[in-house]
């Protein structure tokens, strides 16, 4: 029932495989552009994930982060006392760099096919693109090594359509089942954690009105549907797409981590702070003031 | 107990006592704060103050105790009610009580108990959304309604499983530790006042076999 009007508004447009050679010339270009000083550098073991927050703090665009699940031993590693009974490995550390002007929305498109070149100069890893949508920019995953070491094209969870049945839930109810319909129609399980701390966070800044409505996903990539339930929220809600590799398949993972988009902000101390928007895409909330203490604000 | 914590000098007269006139007079004050008024705290009786209808009392702090588990909603929760400190006889039912989360961490100050969350964990640092509002009940209790109005201490069952399948023997974690600060309404405009009446260090911590959340230092079983 939603499929005609999101194939509009969404519509996906890879602009950087990142092992293209194209694209390559052009990230050259910008880079050799920036003096090598002029920009931040990022170790992590997710660092695209690092990178999409980082820009999201300081544009407050949305730019979310999909990764596949690693299987080759050669990008994955142990942390001590982190395998527990289950044998879970980690993404070795590796490295990129952002840019440090960024100044326009094309200057973030810019930016992120400039981190994400940056990316792979420092690792023969997995190989990401950027996708755009309405909603904002998706890094999303392009080639993986296979479990033999092959690089082969790689697609997220969310690259799955699925089938959500009509209901009345609440928005989190949604979530979760939309989790649960990508569990059913790739064969791994997507846990969905969203302000894990509070049990009705989410609920609370999506805001829904009446609490509980009716919403379906029917034959849907499993990315537009969720851009679709998150586009009737009251909060700009970002995501990050984490897998959890292990030496035993079944133990193997993956969880849609949902939150509000942070942005950079200098306090009145003149500190510099991360700050949630939230409700900041409601129409008809009262501002804060009126129902937050001064604290909050 | 300063009885001045407990009175709103603007909500007391619906004006501004710093100067003007009501019912009472004229009066003028040339010093900032509220009117030195000498009266110790058992007098105020709710009989005085329904009468008057002036005093809108503030609570000087509360007291948690933990009474319901959580375990539904993919959500594991130590359920706590509240106890507002305030004056014999004082009243504040039916006003509003709203927390604000703050100094959200992974792990807990002056805690040598290892944070749950590490880089690398396919689940995300921790964080929090707006703070929830409470009605007060009789018997000046807030958070005593159950599994919908209870103070919960927890996290997602999925994580919280997560981190403690990584536990053994006596091992234990932080998952967070938060600064909740408490705010009542005003008696007349219904809006919040800047000063909370009560500043908690609240946490939750997870064991291999067992989840504890902590209130005020109270502590309830969250799984």
């Amino acid at each position: 029932m939603i499929t005609g009007d999101l194939r509009r508004r969404f519509q996906m447009v890879p602009t950087n495989v990142c092992i293209g050679l194209g694209a390559l010339l052009f990230v050259q270009t910008i880079s050799s552009q920036q003096p090598a000083n002029d920009r931040k550098q990022i170790i992590d073991r997710r660092p695209l994930a690092a990178a999409a927050s980082s820009l999201e703090e300081t544009r407050g665009k949305i730019v979310t982060y999909e990764e596949p699940l690693l299987t080759w031993m050669g990008d994955l590693e142990e942390i001590p006392g982190k395998s527990g009974t289950k044998g879970y490995l980690y993404p070795k550390e590796s490295g990129t760099s952002l840019p440090s002007a960024v100044s326009s929305a094309s200057d973030l498109h810019s930016a992120l096919n400039d981190t994400l070149d940056a990316c792979h100069k420092q690792s023969s890893g997995t190989r990401f693109q950027v996708l755009q949508s309405s909603w904002g920019y998706h890094i999303t995953p392009a080639m993986v090594h296979d479990s033999n070491g092959a690089l082969v094209a790689a697609t997220s969870l969310l690259d799955a359509p699925i089938y959500v049945p009509a209901g009345e839930r609440t928005a989190k109810d949604h979530l979760l089942a939309l989790g649960a319909a990508v569990t059913a129609a790739t064969g791994m399980r997507m846990d969905v954690s969203a302000l894990p701390s509070q049990s009705a966070g989410f609920d609370n800044l999506f805001r829904a009105n009446p609490a509980r409505f009716s919403w379906a996903a029917e034959r849907e990539i499993a990315r537009d549907a969720l851009i679709d339930l998150l586009s009737k929220s009251a909060t700009s809600f970002s995501w990050r797409l984490n897998c959890q590799a292990s030496t035993q398949p079944d133990a193997r993972f993956c969880v849609l981590n949902v939150n509000p988009v942070s942005v950079a902000i200098t306090n009145a101390n003149g500190q510099p702070e991360k700050r949630a928007l939230w409700f900041d895409r409601c129409a008809d909330c009262p501002p804060l003031q009126q129902i937050l203490p001064a604290t909050a604000r | 107990m300063d009885g001045y914590d407990c009175y709103d000098y603007w909500d007391a007269f619906e004006m501004s006592l710093l100067e003007g006139s009501n019912e009472a007079g004229s009066y003028s004050w040339s010093l900032n704060g509220p009117p030195a008024i000498g009266y110790g705290t058992t007098q105020i009786t709710q009989y005085a103050h329904q009468d008057f209808g002036t005093f809108c009392p503030y609570p000087t702090g509360e007291t948690s105790q933990y009474y319901l588990l959580e375990n539904s909603n993919m959500y594991f929760g130590a359920g706590f009610k509240m106890q507002l400190s305030v004056p014999w006889g004082w009243v504040c039912t039916g006003r509003q009580i709203h927390e604000v989360i703050s100094n959200v961490s992974a792990s807990r100050p002056g805690d040598s108990t290892p944070a749950c969350w590490y880089s690398g964990s396919p689940y995300g640092y921790p964080s929090f959304g707006p703070g929830s509002t409470w009605t007060v009940h009789t018997g000046n209790i807030h958070g005593d309604g159950g599994q919908y109005d209870a103070d919960f201490m927890g996290y997602s069952i999925g994580a919280a499983d997560y981190y403690q399948s990584l536990l053994s023997g006596s091992q234990s974690c932080v998952m967070y530790s938060t600064t909740q600060s408490m705010t009542m309404s005003s008696c007349s405009t219904g809006l919040f006042t800047a000063q909370p009446y009560s500043v908690n260090a609240n946490y939750f911590k997870i064991y291999a076999t067992y989840m504890l959340g902590f209130r005020q230092g109270t502590g309830g079983q969250a799984e």
